[in-house]
């Protein structure tokens, strides 16, 4: 799952990336609010934490002109305004979520979940494709009901396919959900981790769109 | 002693009121005998000259032929007419009264006109009538006695009604002053229904016809309205510090919950790092709320020492590497608290930091003249816009464009220290780039 952190506070910021990084999650973060603007017109994120405080934009601007640009990307607002309007105004402003700092990490985690899973319309924290079951909140993964055993970047990987089965994913869409604007290690290491997940779910999985990236497929039988 | 103001307002009226009686009173007495003194000298005359008049018309009777007319009947009411006598010259009776004195010497001592005499321990009213061309003399007299039956017969005239009208007078001025007193009653009763956090204007309207009541209502509404400024301005500096606390605790909070999860001791260390940062941080933030309060309240009394404030401003300048100083070459004393100073100076330049990109140099200008040490901390940052300038001491008062942790309490901190110091602080019009403070203090007298 790949998240735009808007945070001007450095501990803070660096905190909350580091900490959702450690939870499975791939964090870009940003503390300036004229930099985030544009940030979600050119990528592609399953949520955003936004701070109502920040400098050059503050973050109701930020709200309003991605709402009225017509952006439908889960926005969770952390705030330390906890006045009873703040709140009212931040959900009526076309916040998903409003939550007041301090706030314990996986509260966000489960919050981030549950507003991802509600952007797709699924009921549970359950992702499910052909026997295979995806569970986000455990990132616990079965086929048949035998669990396998996967890292982190293929829980990654394997997260977004099931999101959008049948979709096509771009090596650039995967990578940036695994590394986010950091790069990543090297360029072949997607290959690596897609290699690794297909000997775990059985080659035909994951099928390759040359010249295109990946989808999730169905096994001839 | 408890007292309510009725009793109190009572007890002055009936003692006003008994000063008054005891006037009224002896104002009547004094009245009544001098009445009566009238009173009975008209008669006196009136007698005198009826008798002279009457002798005149029978001039040629002899004394024996008007014998009747020597015993007075007593009048009806009790009032007795007064004694008489005419004689000749030589103090032979013509006619006399059967009630008139025996020793009649005191009497005809006295002189034509009013006049006193007395006989066996009794005063007589005594009035005289000289007729020189019949050569006879008319003495007309009351005593003593039958003086003080008309005064008292006058005396209860002007007594009575007062004696009547004190009760009433009491009755109705009570009545008066506990419904006089009814709007004052209102007024406290309201008072003492409200809320303790009810600082709103007095609402009762129908008080308002009486001056006294308004006033008071006016003088309370001030005081509500000056202690809701108060209220509010607490209300709104403890909801700010809470903002200002939250993120930093909430930084802190989670870089612990991030140090307990490292999988490697690299990212531990990074994380206890950010602790320690969020630890300073924190503590600097409350350290100049403290300063803040304090230096509002006027709570406490500054220390006052003397100073050498271009050794100071040159020796803070020396930590920062963007920062050059001018004028500091030269000691500027001032009187006041170290402490104070250099977190006045370290949140100026903190301040000219944050708000410049971190290529730009930050100059310090210090001056030194007419008894005023000038400090001016100039950035090149984007400045301020004018509808700012006004806000930017303003506790909690971040700019736009901030790079990096601010608490908005540095130039709050900075004027509050100024002041505390007898000095000012304030925002130079805007000249070229950036944005320039300008501190004043005062410097030290030298001897």
């Amino acid at each position: 799952m790949r998240i735009l952190l808007i945070e001007d506070d450095p501990i803070l910021g660096d905190g909350l990336q580091v900490g959702l990084q450690q939870a499975g999650y791939s964090v870009d973060w940003l503390a300036d609010g004229a930099l985030a603007a544009d940030a979600l017109a050119n990528d592609e994120f399953d949520a955003v934490i936004l701070d109502l405080a920040l400098p050059s934009r503050s973050g109701r601007q930020l709200l309003a002109d991605w709402r009225d640009a017509g952006q439908t990307v889960p926005i969770l607002v952390l705030t330390a305004y906890d006045a009873l309007d703040d709140r009212i105004d931040g959900l009526d402003g076309g916040a998903d979520d409003y939550l007041v700092k301090p706030v314990a990490l996986e509260e966000l985690a489960a919050r981030l979940r549950a507003l991802v899973r509600r952007s797709q319309g699924q009921a549970d924290n359950c992702l499910r494709w052909d026997g295979i079951e995806f569970n986000r909140a455990s990132g616990i993964l079965s086929i048949d009901g035998q669990v396998l055993d996967l890292s982190a970047h293929e829980r990654q990987i394997i997260t977004a396919l099931l999101e959008r089965p049948g979709q096509t994913l771009t090596r650039e869409q995967l990578a940036s959900r695994l590394y986010g604007w950091d790069g990543g290690p090297e360029s072949n290491s997607l290959e690596v981790h897609i290699h690794n997940l297909r000997r775990k779910l059985g080659r035909q999985r994951i099928k390759t769109v040359r010249g295109l990236g990946y989808r999730m497929a169905q096994p001839d039988r | 002693m408890n007292i309510s103001l009725q009793t109190r307002l009572l007890l002055l009226m009936s003692v006003a009121l008994a000063i008054g009686v005891l006037v009224t009173q002896q104002a009547g007495r004094y009245e009544s005998r001098r009445t009566a003194a009238a009173d009975i000298d008209a008669r006196l005359g009136r007698v005198a000259h009826t008798l002279l008049l009457s002798w005149q018309v029978s001039n040629d009777l002899t004394v024996a032929s008007i014998p009747a007319l020597t015993v007075a009947p007593p009048a009806p009411d009790g009032k007795r007419l007064p004694v008489f006598e005419v004689t000749t010259f030589d103090n032979r009776v013509l006619l006399r009264s059967h009630d008139f004195p025996l020793r009649t010497h005191a009497l005809r001592a006295a002189g034509p006109g009013y006049g006193n005499a007395e006989i066996e321990n009794t005063r007589w009213r005594v009035f005289t009538v000289i007729d020189s061309q019949r050569r006879i003399i008319c003495r007309v007299a009351l005593n003593e006695h039958d003086r003080s039956l008309r005064e008292a017969t006058l005396a209860p005239h002007f007594d009575q009604p007062l004696l009547l009208g004190v009760p009433l007078i009491l009755v109705l001025g009570w009545m008066s002053l506990v419904y006089g007193l009814r709007p004052l009653r209102r007024l406290s009763r309201e008072l003492a229904r409200r809320d303790a956090t009810d600082l709103a204007p007095i609402r009762s309207v129908d008080n308002d016809a009486i001056v006294e009541i308004r006033a008071l209502r006016r003088t309370l509404d001030g005081l509500f309205e000056r202690l809701r400024h108060a209220v509010n301005a607490q209300r709104l500096f403890t909801a700010a510090a809470g903002h200002e606390l939250r993120t930093p605790l909430a930084g802190l909070r989670t870089q612990i919950e991030v140090a307990q999860r490292a999988p490697d001791a690299q990212q531990q260390t990074h994380a206890l790092e950010r602790i320690a940062r969020a630890g300073e941080h924190m503590e600097k933030l409350v350290s100049r709320l403290l300063h803040l309060a304090r230096l509002d309240s006027g709570e406490t009394e500054i220390a006052r020492h003397t100073l050498d404030f271009a050794a100071l401003v040159a020796r803070i300048s020396g930590d920062y590497a963007r920062v050059a100083c001018d004028g500091v070459d030269r000691p500027a004393e001032l009187q006041g608290d170290a402490s104070l100073l250099e977190a006045l100076v370290t949140n100026l330049l903190d301040n000219a930091c944050r708000h410049a990109p971190t290529d730009t140099p930050v100059e310090v200008t210090l001056a030194h003249h007419d008894h005023w040490l000038t400090l001016h901390v100039r950035d090149h940052g984007p400045g301020l816009p004018e509808a700012d300038r006004a806000r930017a001491f303003d506790v909690f008062y971040r700019g736009e464009n901030t790079f990096g942790e601010g608490s908005g309490l540095g130039l709050a901190l900075v004027r509050a220290i100024a002041r505390a110091h007898g000095g000012h602080a304030g925002i130079d019009p805007p000249s070229r780039d950036g944005l320039c403070v300008t501190v004043r203090l005062p410097a030290a007298h030298r001897s």
